[in-house]
């Protein structure tokens, strides 16, 4: 990255974050990334609802 | 599983098996849950995965009666009878209990996954993860009964699982926990699973039509901040399969 749009990201990324309601935002991108905090399966069979939920916590 | 399994790890698996019943009654942690957690941290690359319950009625009975010592054969994981030398006074400085004899095992593995069943119980309202503990406790824990909510949240200052998994294949509706009666039993197909266990339990209340705050201990540990009741505040993602 050239100089000059380094400083023209940083200049837009920090506008983005001064916004009102950016911070929940990174908030749910941050949530995202480390998945769910609680996972609900349903269905059957028991042992691939019991799996399908471990992949969704993101085990 | 891989998330929360390591190569190596000695697992312990807590299911709720306290009572001779089989899985049809709902008095137990269902066989299939328990299993195919142990098969996932195997295949996650555990060493050894350990499970046991401080049983109500004869351990032996209970483990074979629930389904679970043949489900834990088929994954090759080993079902303990536990060790009255193993328990250890722990120092909790809680509300209701200052130190207890737990078993020492869960603090020694290097990760703990707690398998409640979802169901009622005539004194807490509900047990779900923790009043799950209990099975854990050694000396005369039925003592614990006269200060059952605080108790059970002390108990959580010292125990942290890695991994909560909410069995809810059948909840029992009534006459919890030692059920009996098959119309007391409801299928509800469904698994939980969260880190946070007071989530997990905050959650489990629902699957009876209750709000969290309506079990005790839930109320209390969430305000002892061990964790989150407020559903409104997580992030549950819902999945059919």
């Amino acid at each position: 990255m050239k100089r000059r749009d380094f400083l023209k990201w940083t200049a837009v990324s920090s506008a983005g974050l001064a916004l009102p309601g950016s911070l929940p935002v990174l908030g749910r991108i941050a949530q995202a990334a480390r998945g769910p905090d609680l996972v609900v399966a349903r269905g059957t069979p028991t042992p691939q609802v019991v799996r399908a939920a471990l992949d969704a916590l993101g085990g | 599983m891989k998330r929360f399994v390591a190569r190596g790890d000695v697992v312990i698996l807590k299911p709720n098996i306290g009572w001779d019943r089989n899985p049809q009654y709902a008095a137990t942690t269902n066989p299939e849950v328990v299993g195919t957690l142990a098969t996932l941290c195997f295949e996650a690359g555990a060493k050894k995965v350990r499970i046991f319950d401080n049983t109500v009625n004869d351990a032996r009975r209970c483990y074979r009666q629930s389904g679970i010592a043949d489900a834990a054969a088929a994954a090759g994981a080993e079902m303990v009878v536990m060790d009255g030398r193993k328990y250890r006074d722990v120092r909790i400085n809680g509300t209701a209990l200052k130190s207890w004899p737990l078993y020492g095992e869960i603090f020694e593995a290097d990760k703990l996954i707690n398998v409640p069943i979802a169901k009622t119980h005539s004194l807490s309202g509900l047990t779900l993860a923790m009043k799950n503990w209990m099975g854990v406790m050694g000396g005369v824990r039925f003592r614990v009964h006269q200060r059952l909510d605080e108790s059970l949240v002390d108990l959580c200052r010292v125990i942290k699982p890695t991994l909560t998994v909410l069995d809810a294949v059948r909840i029992l509706t009534a006459n919890g926990p030692t059920g009996g009666d098959l119309s007391d039993v409801k299928r509800l197909d469904t698994v939980v699973a969260g880190v946070d266990q007071v989530a997990v339990d905050a959650f489990g209340t629902t699957l009876f039509g209750m709000k969290p705050e309506d079990i005790g201990h839930v109320r209390l540990a969430a305000q002892a901040g061990l964790g989150v009741m407020d559903l409104s505040k997580l992030q549950i993602k819902r999945i059919s399969v």
